[in-house]
């Protein structure tokens, strides 16, 4: 508690020292008029924090089947804050540099209970499900139990649902934990689950995330795909949750890359096409969307974006989250953000609402507790594929995907006062966030009516870019007469990390004849290049990867970019979105350092470079 | 000695055989309390720990160990043998490798539930526990500040510092203010005003040389001082305030500490718990297993 006072008291302390407002256009190195009185202190967020909104541990069923036994949400928490802990490959692992933030988000449905189970916990011996997988293991097919994950989602009356009484008794030691472990000011353990309803093998999962402590978190047991599988009937519960406690929750979907089609689809599960009601309440309940993690970055896909030659990266596109049914080419433009968001341009024009205006975000979906994404720090998903020889030979779970396609992956980057539950909650609700897929890039970006060319040259630029549009997640509203947007963009490399390489604006819009368009602009890059007039596309930055050493040199790319961009295109009658995507040069990927570190060889399909990347969050313009 | 599977016996061959039978008949004869650590029995629990049967590679592997790695080996096996040799007294079922692990998670949690029942915690302890761990408490040092940055990319080295030391005499003659610090300079990369600011945190966008410098600079709210170089560019810098690395009063962290107490008895019974299963076993460890 101490360090929130003392920050409290430091806000206080040095309120005089917060930047005023300028926005008068001033040279840089000039003289500044006195004002007249004191600038009014200007309240714009100004630190990002770096969090993981989607870890698991051992309390989630899935993990603890394969292997999870031992580490808990406190060691998923104490390992985020930078402490040392031994990974289930006997490793010591630690974090270079601790999080700001981290949500344990354990699967919903037999939170706890694998667990609980297995060391005779009477909770949940005693319950329908206890006595069924004793009989389990009676029958001497004690891995029958794994199964009742999933089965209990499909057929509950068959594979019971632990009972109302024991749910909230585990939830309240979950929310108890993570206050036990918040650290206002310095870090912030947030209360959270996983709802993890699969429709017909299709992922369609989010993670539940509260801005509230247990006396109101824990009042009510999470809502679980046991419960329903409904999107709309969770979104029901969490509003049930405010209106009984006065509290605050929204919902993360992710992985629509493994949905078939079924995350941004044109219908509610039950077939019915999605009308207004339903994009009211997935745009009120969804503000942000996981776009990058562990299995597979779902930001763009190369199908759907020929023409953007940086698609094409770490997709996981060749089936459903329970290998059901092989991906078809139509499913993909209801499975990737950027589609998705210009899907909801055209929603929004047919409802008066848009369903998909999410802002992005990244997070690991680490099922080791322990959330780590640096290229040369990974450590998988499960137990399978920590560190060892044998990670970029085996497949996930024995059965499933090789491990060698997981992709270490990402960051939750958010914009905020302060690092407390309360503001990084407000960060998410409004959208300042951004994903990176695992570095930490900083990047700003803004959309406005009148910013200069030369704004970005300026000290006092963000004075100028919050006074004079709005931040990423915002909305830019009734474009003045002959006016195209410009939209105001600057990135930092990762101080521990790899060159930027350059920074591209990436506009989604509905044309007057009812088609939807995207364009990637290249906007401001590294170095002497220039686009190709044949293509119009920019050189690559180049390659310093040494693979053989898992190596690379910033000697090329910069250390910063930075522009004030305005649409060429720009038509205002046609909704439209823009983000930012920056990209760093390329590096060693994880599997490269695996095959340095362990002596392998690494087979002709596994890549050995990647160029990390951070989008931001869109911003809208409505006509 | 009760779990030896058929693999067992196909891969460690007779002359092991041997010598495991010797030492069943043995033990039988021998006190329940004493833990036997010989070849066979580490070999065993290396090849069901590695699900590699394959008793001569394993053997060739376990002495190709470091000393201290083999010993590591040892008491990992030693505290696994004390509490299932517990749980068999407890009456739980006997069984296979699986149940084996089991039962031994089983004895942990039991441990834990015991610790639990002990974690009531008066006011005095909790005050004694923030004493005795000040250091745990401490608040890094932090400072507070804003700077006027010149650009290495956009101005070359020697103009960048040119004119950060020409700009400095002009802030202080003109009494330029924190708040109108953003009117000068260049754009930084990062931020313009750090508050409250650890060291770590400070080299990582300045760099540790300029991180130390500005760590040890006096607080002086009028006047700039500078310039610093980092990897970017100059630096003049206003600093506005300093806090050492303090000890916070014990009521400011009481809930914390009391968090943090709780645990530490809770791990501590735990402990204690497996000491005293271990306590009741005497350990004997062959010794050709750790020497060289």
């Amino acid at each position: 508690m101490s360090k929130f006072w003392t920050s409290k008291h430091a806000c206080l302390r040095f309120s005089s020292l917060v930047l005023g407002f300028s926005v008068a256009i001033l040279q840089a190195d000039t003289d500044p008029q006195p004002e007249y009185s004191s600038p009014v202190a200007a309240n714009y967020p100004k630190d990002v924090y770096w969090g993981d909104t989607h870890l698991h541990t051992r309390n989630s069923a899935d993990a603890y089947s394969l292997g999870n036994l031992n580490l808990t949400p406190t060691d998923a928490y104490r390992f985020a804050r930078g402490q040392a802990i031994t990974a289930h490959n006997g490793m010591q692992v630690q974090l270079r540099r601790p999080l700001d933030f981290l949500v344990v988000s354990d699967h919903a449905e037999y939170l706890g209970g694998y667990y609980r189970f297995d060391v005779a916990d009477p909770l949940v011996v005693e319950t329908a499900a206890g006595n069924q997988w004793k009989e389990f293991e009676d029958q001497g097919d004690p891995i029958a139990r794994i199964g009742t994950f999933t089965a209990s989602m499909q057929e509950p009356e068959k594979f019971y649902p632990f009972p109302e009484k024991v749910r909230k008794l585990i939830w309240e030691d979950v929310a108890e934990t993570a206050d036990d472990n918040n650290r206002p000011g310095v870090f912030t353990a947030f209360t959270g689950y996983e709802w993890t309803s699969m429709i017909s093998g299709n992922n369609l999962h989010r993670v539940v995330l509260y801005k509230d402590g247990a006396e109101k978190a824990a009042q009510i047991p999470p809502f679980s795909g046991q419960d329903s599988l409904d999107p709309r009937d969770l979104w029901q519960a969490l509003a049930h949750y405010e209106e009984a406690t006065g509290g605050s929750v929204m919902a993360i979907a992710h992985n629509g890359n493994i949905s078939n089609g079924m995350m941004f689809s044109d219908t509610s599960v039950d077939g019915e096409a999605i009308n207004a009601d339903y994009a009211k309440l997935r745009s009120r309940w969804e503000p942000v969307y996981e776009v990058t993690q562990v299995k597979g970055d779902g930001e763009s896909h190369p199908t759907l974006s020929p023409d953007d030659e940086f698609a094409d990266f770490e997709n996981w596109d060749r089936d459903n989250i329970g290998r059901t049914e092989d991906k078809q080419d139509a499913m993909l433009k209801h499975e990737y953000a950027r589609s998705a968001l210009k899907l909801g341009l055209r929603h929004e024009q047919e409802l008066g609402v848009n369903p998909f205006k999410f802002g992005l975000i990244g997070s690991t979906d680490g099922h080791n507790s322990v959330s780590t994404t640096e290229e040369d720090n990974f450590f998988g998903k499960f137990p399978d594929s920590q560190p060892g020889k044998k990670r970029l030979d085996n497949q996930m779970a024995g059965v499933l995907w090789q491990n060698w396609r997981i992709v270490a992956s990402g960051y939750a980057a958010a914009w905020a006062r302060e690092n407390t539950r309360e503001a990084l909650f407000e960060a998410f609700k409004r959208r300042e966030v951004y994903a990176t897929t695992g570095s930490r890039i900083q990047v700003r970006f803004f959309g406005g009516w009148n910013y200069q060319a030369s704004d970005i040259d300026r000290p006092s630029y963000l004075d100028i870019a919050y006074s004079g549009g709005v931040p990423m997640g915002g909305d830019l509203l009734q474009a003045p007469e002959n006016k195209a947007p410009s939209f105001m963009v600057v990135a930092a490399k990762d101080p521990d990390g790899a060159n930027l390489d350059r920074v591209q604006i990436i506009k989604g819009w509905l044309q007057q004849d009812g088609v939807l368009r995207e364009k990637v602009y290249d906007v401001v890059w590294s170095g002497e290049r220039s686009p190709d007039p044949e293509t119009g596309k920019l050189p690559a930055v180049g390659n310093t990867v040494d693979v053989e050493t898992a190596t690379y040199l910033n000697s090329i790319g910069s250390t910063d970019l930075a522009v004030v961009w305005t649409d060429p295109d720009f038509d205002a009658g046609e909704r439209a979105f823009y983000y930012a995507r920056v990209l760093e040069i390329p590096k060693p990927r994880w599997t490269t350092y695996d095959a340095v570190y362990f002596n392998l060889e690494l087979s002709e399909e596994i890549p050995k470079v990647i160029q990390d990347r951070a989008y931001t969050s869109p911003v809208w313009y409505t006509p | 000695m009760l779990r030896e599977p058929v693999i067992h016996f196909l891969v460690l061959g007779s002359l092991i055989f041997a010598v495991f039978h010797w030492l069943s008949d043995e033990s039988d004869a021998s006190d329940q309390r004493t833990i036997i650590v010989d070849e066979a029995a580490i070999l065993e629990f290396m090849q069901y720990r590695s699900k590699f049967f394959d008793s001569e590679a394993v053997r060739r592997r376990f002495f190709g160990f470091s000393e201290q790695r083999r010993k590591l080996i040892v008491k990992q096996f030693v505290r696994e043998e004390a509490l299932y040799r517990r749980a068999l007294d407890y009456g739980f079922d006997q069984g296979d490798y699986v149940i084996r692990l089991r039962l031994v998670q089983k004895m942990d949690f039991t441990a834990e539930g015991l610790a639990i029942d002990h974690a009531e915690i008066a006011d005095d302890a909790v005050r004694a526990h923030y004493q005795a761990n000040l250091v745990e408490y401490t608040e890094s040092a932090t400072i507070s500040f804003v700077h006027v940055f010149h650009s290495l990319s956009k101005n070359g080295v020697s103009l960048a510092t040119s004119k950060s030391s020409a700009l400095l005499d002009r802030l202080n003659a003109q009494g330029v203010t924190l708040e109108q610090a953003s009117q000068y300079g260049d754009r930084f990369p990062y931020h313009v005003n750090y508050v409250e600011k650890t060291l770590e945190q400070v080299t990582d966008h300045f760099g540790m040389a300029m991180a130390r410098q500005l760590f040890s600079l006096p607080v002086n709210r009028q006047q700039w001082q500078g310039g610093f170089q980092s990897e970017h560019g100059s630096h003049l810098v206003l600093m506005a305030d300093s806090n050492p690395a303090r000890v916070p009063e014990f009521a400011e962290v009481a809930g914390q500490v009391l968090v943090d107490l709780r645990n530490q008895i809770k791990s501590r019974h735990h402990k204690e718990y497996i000491d005293e299963v271990l306590g009741h076993y005497r350990v004997e460890i062959d010794p050709g297993l750790l020497s060289n």
